[in-house]
């Protein structure tokens, strides 16, 4: 089944191809999209079923670093390219739409 | 019997120390009692009934004694934080049925003379609930710590309130394993990451997707499945596109 490219996902995934081979973790993201972490989280997972994005959960030892590990995330190999490809032939969002959704899901 | 068994770390967890002794001293008053209007009054009938009555409300009274002795030296422990939505709880409403159950018998056995054994059983039951009921109210759980510990993360990434740490906690039950330790901790790093103002804005938002994740958690092929953060072998491996 062909991932659902919705507005939130396209966000995520503009976000991630700004830099494909840049690591982002949950606030990063949340920052980069305008959108919670509690919204990008199972878009994330989707991505992740699908092959286009890859993530590693930071190697720390929390009580050391006084904070939980990150996870962070990036593109696979192919996965830029397909994601380019998929934003590509997906509807645009409109300004207004855009607009919406910061207003919905926005953060710090 | 289905309500002595062992309840985790919950303050009923000493249920030997909860049922036997108010039985005890139930049962004393019972023989007390049931001697006492034999010789007096000579009616075994309603001697029997009496002393049924009087031994079960004593039984009563002494496990709300033994219940509020053990809760109140468990509070003094600290202990506050294991009783809660996750894992204090025993029966649920199987206990309530029972408890029901006991209530709905009592009259019969109370008139054919054994009343005594069910109608204390029943009676500890309701006030052992009574007493949890009451403790959780007073004491909501501090969902959080049991988070922070298990996760091994940050003690100062907490879910404000309790409401929402028992509605995560219940959400992620609805979620596959792999995928409910995964959202747990993405909140962990998420309520640290954002000052605690946004705290119940975020929780809130991670509720409204829980479907979704519960959702792909359960669709997900477990050939195909998202790494667990427990594994580090899983960490970092890069999938094939499709």
């Amino acid at each position: 089944m062909p991932l659902r490219m919705t507005l939130q996902t396209q966000l995520v995934l503009q976000a991630l191809l700004r830099n494909p081979a840049r690591e982002l973790y949950g606030r990063e993201l949340a920052e980069e999209t305008g959108l919670m972490p509690g919204t990008t989280h199972p878009i994330l997972l989707r991505l992740e079923k699908e092959g286009w994005v890859t993530s590693r959960k930071e190697d720390i030892d929390p009580h050391a670093e006084g904070r939980p590990a990150r996870r962070y995330y990036r593109f696979t190999a192919g996965g830029a390219a397909q994601a380019s490809a998929a934003l590509a032939s997906a509807r645009r969002p409109t300004r207004h739409a855009l607009r919406d959704l910061a207003g919905e899901g926005g953060t710090a | 019997m289905i309500w002595i068994k062992p309840m985790g770390r919950d303050p009923m967890a000493n249920l030997d120390v909860l049922v036997v002794p108010p039985f005890i001293v139930g049962f004393i008053t019972w023989v007390v009692t049931i001697t006492t209007f034999t010789t007096s009054s000579g009616d075994l009938s309603a001697t029997v009934n009496a002393a049924a009555l009087v031994g079960a409300w004593t039984g009563g009274c002494a496990s709300f004694a033994v219940i509020a002795v053990e809760a109140f030296l468990w509070r003094s422990r600290r202990k506050l934080a294991v009783c809660g939505v996750s894992d204090g709880g025993g029966g649920g409403p199987f206990e309530t049925l029972v408890t029901g159950c006991g209530l709905l018998v009592f009259p019969p056995c109370f008139f054919v003379g054994v009343g005594f054994l069910s109608a204390a059983l029943a009676i500890v039951q309701l006030a052992r609930l009574i007493s949890l009921g009451v403790l959780r109210l007073a004491h909501p759980q501090p969902a959080k710590t049991r988070r922070a510990d298990m996760t091994g993360g940050s003690n100062k990434a907490r879910f404000p309130g309790s409401v929402y740490g028992r509605l995560i906690a219940l959400a992620s039950k609805a979620m596959a394993p792999q995928s409910r330790q995964r959202w747990l901790d993405s909140i962990d790093e998420t309520l640290h990451d954002f000052e605690p103002a946004q705290h119940r804005v975020l929780l809130r938002d991670f509720l409204i997707h829980a479907a979704a994740v519960a959702v792909h958690s359960w669709t997900t092929d477990r050939r195909q499945h998202v790494p667990s953060s427990d594994n580090p072998q899983e960490r970092g491996n890069d999938r094939p596109g499709r």
